[in-house]
């Protein structure tokens, strides 16, 4: 997943960036669509890791519960008034699905509230359906990638590229 | 965020979702609104697995939760398995943590210790450095720095963290016993004194201490105390390595008092010598080592050379013993078997004396 300049200046035009410098509007741009990737990869992994290897989450458990602590902070008022509005729904709606997850594997479905409470549980929810409607292997991690910008608004901002091993 | 069991996590008011609310209360302004989403929100958590307490002040909400099921945090989880032995593990925990947040500083200094255990000093020195720097007044990371530092074999530069160390915290036995012992190291026994002498009294549990205190005795020579000292040693640890090696300080305590009148030879070493030569006589080599190994087991838990009135007994003599006496048949029985081992105590004197009498 790679983009160029024209991509993530489309990014900016469809976030609604353009009236900051565009260094930093490409800035944040960019740290969207790595998070876009790592999230929706990340899920891929953790399930598989909670699924071949129980006996690591103990392990698991902290990650989870250290990036959850992670996520929330960026829920705090002053986090949220130093970045444009849509940035902020864009990154809080892939934390929203992440917290939704956690809880349930932690059993607690209280950590997902804060996120419903801003209003991100419907987004939530179609980024998670995407999880379930789309085969978990790796083959089909470009459609699972595809379908959360889709809902996120950042598709224009990267395209995929091939990479052979040889 | 959470800390030890326990969440707060803080909202704008402003940005809460009116359309959660009910139809009749999504218009409300000021108080009317601050009490909608409070009894909302109040309402959402016993059904969400539990109560939480629910702040809606002035334009912000507040949402604390105790979590009693709240795990440890990765640091802790990482420090706990290495106090397990677990160190591939909790080495792996505490990277994580510090790959998270490079100034959790705990992780960095926990992880630096395992890392000087394993022999990865370079590693544990560069992270402690880190945790000086973030956290200046750390008194256990300046020790453990001063404590790489000369396990690396760097002594002189082991001595400014450890100073460090004693000026934050004078109480703190670790860092004077440390320090003491750099000091040592660099033959500053004088400046090592107090030191060394301030650690034997805030960890007199610790045989390493008394040890490094007893031969820092000897080095100013204070015979008296250094004997104290070795003595303490070995009752703390009695058969280890520790109290092997306080052993051998008294051995030499002894030995370096044994001439110290400046007689060429000392006439009851003498005399023994004598008696040992004439037991021995026409002696199997084999019963010869055979006495002779057992003294020197028994010797190894110390043999008390300046006290006669103190008898000892061995399976393969017949009677009570001195501990002088017993030292003189194990060195003519080391002088018959191998003369190339050292007691660590000179009877030679004492040894071609017997000889050269019984030559006459």
């Amino acid at each position: 997943m790679v983009a160029t300049g024209e991509e993530t200046d489309a990014g900016v035009k469809s976030l609604g960036l353009t009236d900051l410098s565009i260094d930093f509007a490409r800035h944040l741009v960019s740290s969207l669509a790595l998070q876009l990737r790592s999230v929706t990869v990340g899920f891929r992994v953790d399930g598989w890791i909670r699924y071949v290897y129980p006996g690591l989450w103990p392990e698991q458990e902290q990650v989870l519960r250290s990036q959850l602590d992670e996520n929330q902070r960026a829920l705090a008022p002053e986090t949220r008034s130093k970045f444009p509005k849509s940035v902020v729904d864009v990154n809080s709606a892939m934390n929203a699905a992440f917290a939704h997850k956690a809880a349930s594997w932690l059993s607690d479905p209280r950590i997902f509230l804060p996120y419903a409470a801003l209003g991100y549980k419907p987004v939530a929810m179609q980024l998670l359906d995407c999880l379930d409607r789309i085969a978990p292997d790796p083959l089909h991690d470009r459609e699972l990638v595809t379908r959360w910008a889709e809902i996120l608004g950042l598709t224009p901002a990267f395209h995929f590229a091939h990479h052979d091993l040889t | 965020m959470s800390a030890a069991g326990f969440q707060e996590i803080n909202l704008s008011l402003a940005d809460f979702d009116r359309s959660q609310l009910p139809a009749d209360r999504q218009g409300l302004e000021g108080d009317g609104f601050r009490m909608a989403v409070q009894d909302y929100l109040a309402g959402c958590f016993p059904a969400a697995g539990g109560p939480a307490e629910v702040i809606v002040a002035a334009d912000r909400i507040t949402l604390r939760w105790s979590d009693k099921t709240m795990a440890r945090t990765l640091t802790e989880y990482g420090v706990e398995r290495l106090q397990a032995g677990d160190m591939k593990r909790g080495m792996s925990l505490l990277r994580l943590s510090l790959a998270r947040d490079a100034g959790d500083v705990i992780a960095a200094f926990n992880l630096s210790i395992a890392l000087s255990d394993e022999g990865q000093v370079d590693e544990a020195l560069s992270l402690l450095e880190r945790v000086v720097v973030l956290a200046p007044d750390y008194v256990q990371a300046w020790v453990a720095l001063g404590v790489a530092l000369s396990r690396k074999g760097d002594m002189h530069a082991a001595i400014a963290p450890l100073r460090n160390a004693v000026d934050l915290a004078p109480d703190d036995g670790h860092a004077q016993k440390n320090l003491g012992a750099a000091l040592a190291a660099i033959r500053e026994s004088a400046e090592a004194h107090p030191h060394l002498e301030r650690a034997v009294a805030l960890l007199p549990g610790d045989a390493a201490v008394w040890l490094n205190f007893g031969r820092n005795c000897e080095d100013l020579g204070k015979p008296k105390l250094a004997d104290e000292a070795y003595r303490k040693a070995i009752d703390l640890d009695h058969a280890g390595k520790i109290g092997g090696l306080a052993e051998k300080g008294l051995t030499r305590i002894a030995s370096k008092g044994f001439h110290s009148d400046g007689s060429p030879a000392r006439p009851d070493a003498l005399c023994y010598i004598g008696d040992a030569l004439d037991r021995f006589q026409g002696l199997p080599q084999t019963d010869v080592a055979k006495i002779t190994f057992e003294i020197a087991m028994l010797g190894s838990r110390g043999l008390d050379v300046n006290n006669p009135g103190k008898k000892y007994s061995v399976a393969s003599l017949e009677g009570g013993f001195s501990g002088l006496h017993l030292l003189c048949i194990e060195y003519v029985g080391f002088q018959m078997i191998d003369p190339s081992i050292d007691l660590g105590f000179d009877l030679s004197t004492e040894y071609q004396a017997a000889l050269a009498l019984r030559r006459k």
